[in-house]
């Protein structure tokens, strides 16, 4: 990617520990307006917890990471971090979204109501334009027809893509995706991965934690392969599959690819 | 039957009696879910200093409420709030001292009710950016007052049960109305009846509409 341009995530030496167990070791990375990044890597290797940090749902041990002009750092260094990571994340959150494994809809509320929460509430925005802002959003993906159902009565693949409109609906600039097609049964991750394909095509930056090989091979741009929380390969897909320089990721790619 | 006549001759009085019982024990619930909420609030943080003495007050707290009867309750917060300054009627004396032990034991059923709210849905709220407050205002709340509608009722119900209690305060609520019928007219098993009745009913109508708003909940 052209190197010149500004990066729109920009992780320093990102280490994050739970106690003694080193999770995520030395982290860096830019990521560019427009880039469509899959993460991968065996079960354990860190991945979520990348993704997690980068809109402050895990608190960094050490390292720092910038997104928009404002910056996370670590609590290692100074524990007043905190704080500062607190305000930061409000920042963050407005143009990060995030896409979890479990969708995580409310279920007390409608298909409708999740899509209309956080703009109304917390973006203050006119209720009636959001209701049709969201109905859009809900055609997009390809769910108006279940405006007025409850999450309950959903297939996971339908709810998930209520998610995604549920994120979309507070216009952020990056979308992170944390293992949004793992818990799906098999015939319910087709339709998901082309909601995310046509983000990717209309230019949505997207980083996408995946066990789909396919879909990083297909859509992403970039691969990066994650093992003992490093980043050991980081390259487009056809680099990164078809030439792996490291042992640990053609032992990957073997197992999986023979499947 | 003579003497259920005589009942009915002082039904007057009765529901006037009745009427502060129902009043005590609404504000009593009223009081008491914010009390409730507000400890439990106080319980969620994280594991810094402040946050720990919180829960420890709140520990202790609660294991005070659990562990010392009702009656005990009402005479201490009773003295205690003169004590302090404060110069209240016995009615609002009495209603803070129910309003404090029940809040003591809906803090617990919100505990029980938080668990059933997986972590992922207020992770989900807070990536889109909800602040803290809200979350739990639109997210956590509502779904916990979902799971713990019957334990809630069953305190509620509880609370009108214990009101008889804040007669020792002179507050003439339904059974001190009926005491004092008794030693004015001799007469006492139809006048414990008749307000065995009217209690009954108040209990069992609020749980049928609870179990009928239950219902419409969960068409959903």
């Amino acid at each position: 990617m052209a190197e010149s341009r500004k990066p729109v995530i920009s992780v320093h030496d990102l280490a994050k520990n739970y106690g003694e167990l080193k999770v995520l070791r030395k982290i860096d990375m830019d990521i560019y307006k427009g880039e469509v990044v899959s993460v991968i890597g065996p079960s354990g290797s860190g991945k979520s917890t990348f993704l997690r940090c980068l809109n402050y749902l895990e608190e960094l041990t050490s390292g720092e990471i910038d997104i928009g002009g404002v910056s996370l750092k670590g609590i290692d260094e100074d524990k007043h971090n905190k704080k500062l990571n607190e305000k930061a994340a409000k920042v963050i959150r407005k143009n990060v979204g995030m896409v979890f494994q479990q969708f995580n809809l409310w279920p007390h509320k409608t298909v409708l109501e999740n899509v209309m929460e956080c703009p109304v509430q917390v973006k203050k925005a006119n209720k009636e334009e959001t209701k049709k802002k969201a109905m859009e959003l809900l055609a997009r993906v390809g769910m108006d027809g279940k405006a007025d159902a409850y999450p309950t009565q959903l297939s996971g693949g339908q709810q998930q893509r209520v998610a995604i409109a549920r994120t979309l609906a507070m216009e952020p600039e990056v979308i992170l995706f944390d293992e949004p097609t793992s818990a799906l049964d098999p015939e319910f991750v087709g339709e998901v991965l082309n909601v995310m394909k046509d983000l990717a095509q209309a230019g949505m930056t997207m980083i996408v934690v995946t066990h789909e090989m396919g879909f990083a091979a297909e859509v992403a741009n970039r691969v990066c392969f994650m093992d003992g929380g490093y980043v050991i390969e980081d390259g487009t897909p056809e680099e990164v599959f078809k030439h792996p320089k490291s042992d640990r990721a053609k032992q990957f790619f073997s197992k999986i690819l023979n499947v | 039957m003579e003497n259920f006549n005589i009942v009915w001759h002082y039904k007057d009085l009765l529901l006037k009696g009745l009427g502060y019982t129902v009043f005590v024990s609404v504000a009593a619930i009223l009081i008491a879910l914010c009390v409730g909420i507000l400890l439990s609030v106080m319980r969620m943080g994280g594991d810094s200093l402040p946050s720990r003495i919180l829960k420890k007050i709140v520990a202790v707290y609660i294991s005070f409420v659990r562990g010392t009867p009702v009656l005990v309750q009402i005479y201490i917060i009773y003295q205690a709030l003169a004590v302090m300054g404060l110069n209240l009627s016995n009615l609002a004396s009495g209603i803070i001292a129910l309003s404090l032990n029940s809040g003591g034991f809906i803090a617990e059923i919100i505990r029980g009710g938080l668990t059933a709210v997986p972590k992922g849905q207020t992770e989900a709220a807070r990536a889109l950016g909800m602040s803290e407050p809200k979350i739990l205002m639109r997210i956590v709340f509502p779904q916990v007052f979902k799971v713990a509608l019957p334990q809630l009722t069953s305190e509620f119900i509880n609370v009108i049960k214990v009101s008889p209690m804040l007669s020792v305060l002179a507050i003439v609520e339904l059974t001190r109305t009926a005491q004092r019928l008794v030693t004015q007219t001799y007469i006492n098993l139809p006048f414990y009846i008749a307000i065995a009745v009217m209690y009954f009913v108040i209990c069992a109508g609020l749980e049928e509409l609870v179990k009928l708003q239950k219902k419409r909940l969960e068409r959903r």
